[in-house]
């Protein structure tokens, strides 16, 4: 039983070892694209703002926000969202 | 064998941290990106090492392995099945182990999880992962190896057996719950620190951590109610909150990142108090790492104790560190995390966000400040100087009133300004509510902080209901749907929002729980079997005393029969003394241990404990104590966690 259990811990610690080192012996072709985290970064940010556009919406029709207040805020959330769309159609070419 | 297995994979682990270390810092050197695969692997083995010697260990308490010195101090053969579990975390060398374990799975999750995501940032965030790894493995593997073989000279035929306080399901439930709450905070603070060596404050990562973070705030918040449960269950005397030590050193990380889930809104929506947001992670993280100091270095006992053993320096050093590098970064990128706007108005939600973040702040360097003083007294003056409860309350009950009038004025307000007409249609009904209710409760002969804070509660209730109702109604005039499909859709396209207004419902039931106690009665009495007493409304009768012997313990039960004045039952109550190790031969290792028993109702709690027994004389010495409201603590508890899961609930994304 001892003897089992002894190769089971080997072949586990055998185990890391070698998935640990096997990109140096088979190296992983795959490159790190910083680029793709600002586009991720930014279609996040868009997400978040067409959902802040929604609660704006909500806040103003159960009153908490002045006509004023509203267009305005509205207009900053929109503007914000196109030069993101602008950003994100200027990357894709 | 298991035993060397345990030991050799904390070795490994702490050998391939030390390896990943350098290899990512290698990585981010020379950008070669095979050194960013290797380093990633490496740190997942850390993990997988970690993890297993915590199953090593598990095993070692299930088989009742006493060559190992850790198993024989905490568990016994009579040691039921679940204690023997609960075993990994209940001494010093376990618990560590257990940091690491919870660690090690946060981090594979972690690391997994943004495989593909987060490129630049994933390599220093791995690093600070396995940064921190590699203190707890110097800890386990250095100072307090759980794996040490026992020191008796002799054949162990049995163990110590688990403290009896501990033998109770809440302790089972309760420190797992506290630990993935606490190092779930090692997550964000690891990104934190990633974005500020990058001076990226894009909203993808911040997004990741703010998940994170609502999660293990979560399981610190169901961890640190468990842990009053525990106490009201279990000490026996009739709270559930000391302001002691171990508490205020879960607390105080709560108290932050509460702060944070409010503040990193702002910074999601209007990119602002992005440096502020950097602090609060970073204060959060340093208390869970000061915590843990707290409650294992022996500072509490005895500033001498800490002396004698190296792991008090070491954890000192460790937080020394975080809090120096972290400032040392917060300064240098102070420029880079610059809010990109202004605060426009003092009747914003931002603002009330805000307000709310100075408050937390507060009350956590008041817990601060009281649960380090005795210790700071003892180390300057050679004594020392104990702070109680009373410092606690006095300073943080009018504090916390404040925090729960927040709790109903935040969602009232909207976000930039409140305009004047929407502040009257918002606030007047729940003021309106508030100051009636208030005059009902002082017609009662109620004054002071009860007044105040049941004034506070009506407000804070109704603005919630005020708020669901206004949502409920836009949505039916909207799209004419009826009150249970508007509400519904309500809440779930609005999850983190609503969710958010049930967490302060159960915030507020948590403060009706804490009202209560100023109308706590207590009594203690000896009595003969057929004799009998009253306390407030209520007659109790002893009616008979028991004894049992159980596999680990020796009791006596007492039956105590409850009827109101007019004679009318109520509930019969069975509170136990206890003996544990009562076979022990030497009468110093027996433990005694009252088990209380209590009859729990939403109006209050009637609470017994068996504080001793005189068999030759057949007297029963009895503490019963009339707690009201208890319940709502609880239910506040229930509702809070309940809160939590729908705003973390995820949402289908576009």
């Amino acid at each position: 039983m001892d003897l089992i259990n002894g190769l089971i811990i080997i072949a586990v610690f055998a185990g890391t070892v070698i998935y640990s080192v096997q990109p140096l012996i088979h190296p992983v072709s795959e490159s790190i694209k910083e680029q793709d985290d600002d586009i991720a970064s930014l279609k996040i940010r868009k997400r978040i703002l067409y959902r802040a556009i929604k609660e704006l919406e909500m806040d103003y029709e159960v009153g908490k926000f002045s006509d004023d207040d509203y267009n305005k805020s509205r207009l900053e959330l929109k503007r914000e969202i196109s030069e993101i769309i602008v950003t994100l159609r200027n990357t894709k070419k | 064998m298991m035993p060397i297995a345990g030991s050799v994979a904390l070795n490994l682990a702490f050998g391939f941290a030390i390896l990943s270390f350098f290899v990512l810092s290698f990585y981010l050197r020379t950008k070669s990106v095979v050194y960013y695969h290797v380093g990633r692997r490496l740190a997942i083995s850390v993990s997988v090492l970690s993890i297993i010697a915590t199953v090593i260990l598990l095993n070692e308490l299930l088989i009742s392995n006493f060559d190992i010195d850790y198993v024989a101090h905490y568990t016994s053969l009579e040691t039921p099945f679940i204690y023997k579990i609960t075993a990994v975390w209940a001494g010093q060398a376990g618990s560590l182990l257990f940091w690491l374990f919870i660690l090690s799975l946060y981090s594979i999750v972690a690391i997994v999880q943004n495989a593909k995501k987060l490129q630049q940032m994933m390599p220093w965030v791995i690093l600070v992962l396995v940064f921190v790894q590699l203190f707890f493995l110097t800890m386990t593997n250095f100072i307090t190896n759980p794996f040490e073989p026992t020191t008796a000279n002799f054949v162990v035929a049995n163990g110590n057996g688990l403290n009896p306080l501990l033998q109770n399901a809440t302790m089972a439930i309760h420190p797992p719950m506290l630990y993935l709450g606490y190092i779930g905070f090692t997550i964000p603070f690891a990104f934190a620190i990633a974005a500020l060596i990058l001076g990226d404050s894009s909203s993808l990562w911040i997004r990741t951590i703010r998940r994170w973070t609502l999660v293990s705030w979560l399981f610190l918040s169901a961890g640190v109610i468990l842990g009053g449960w525990w106490a009201y269950e279990e000490l026996g005397w009739g709270g559930y909150w000391a302001w002691d030590p171990v508490e205020n050193a879960s607390f105080m990380p709560w108290l932050t990142s509460t702060a944070f889930i409010h503040s990193i809104m702002i910074q999601e929506k209007k990119n602002m108090l992005k440096i502020w947001n950097m602090i609060l992670i970073i204060l959060t993280f340093t208390l869970v790492i000061f915590g843990t100091f707290m409650t294992r270095s022996g500072i509490m006992s005895s500033v001498h104790a800490f002396a004698e053993s190296s792991l008090g320096p070491l954890f000192l050093g460790f937080v020394f560190l975080i809090l120096v590098g972290s400032t040392a970064l917060v300064l240098y990128r102070r420029s880079t995390f610059k809010a990109d706007r202004r605060m426009e108005s003092f009747s914003s939600r931002e603002s009330g966000f805000l307000f709310n973040n100075v408050i937390f702040i507060v009350i956590c360097f008041t817990v601060f400040w009281g649960t380090i003083f005795p210790v700071l007294s003892e180390a300057v003056r050679g004594t020392k100087i104990t702070v109680g409860p009373p410092f606690f309350n006095q300073i943080n009950i009018p504090i916390g009133l404040l925090l729960l009038l927040l709790t109903g004025v935040g969602p009232l307000l909207a976000w930039r300004r409140t305009s004047k007409a929407g502040f009257l249609k918002n606030f007047t009904i729940p003021i309106l509510l508030a100051v009636v209710g208030g005059l009902v409760i002082w017609t009662f002969g109620l004054k002071g902080y009860v007044l105040i804070a049941g004034v506070l509660i009506i407000f804070v209730t109704a603005a919630i209901i005020e708020e669901f109702a206004r949502g409920i109604s836009a949505r039916m005039r909207r799209f004419e749907e009826s009150i249970l499909i508007a509400f519904t859709r309500m809440v779930r396209k609005n999850r983190s929002r609503y969710g958010g207004y049930i967490v302060h419902m159960g915030i507020v039931f948590i403060f009706v729980g804490f009202t209560g106690k100023a109308f706590d009665l207590e009594k203690e009495v000896g009595l003969h079997v057929g004799e009998s007493d009253h306390i407030g409304k209520y007659n109790f009768e002893l009616k008979n005393i028991r004894d049992s012997e159980r596999p680990n313990h020796f009791a006596w039960i007492s039956d105590v029969r409850i009827t109101d004045r007019d004679g009318k039952f109520i509930t019969n109550l069975h509170p136990e003394k206890r003996v544990y190790f009562h076979r022990h031969p030497n009468p110093d290792r027996r433990q005694p241990h009252s088990e209380l028993d209590i009859y729990s109702t939403i109006n209050q709690d009637i609470y017994s404990v068996f504080t001793g027994v005189d068999s030759e004389q057949g007297i029963a010495y009895l503490k019963i104590m009339i707690n009201p409201l208890v319940w709502w603590v609880w239910f506040g508890g229930w509702v809070l966690v309940a809160g939590t899961l729908i705003a973390l609930w995820p949402r289908k994304e576009a």
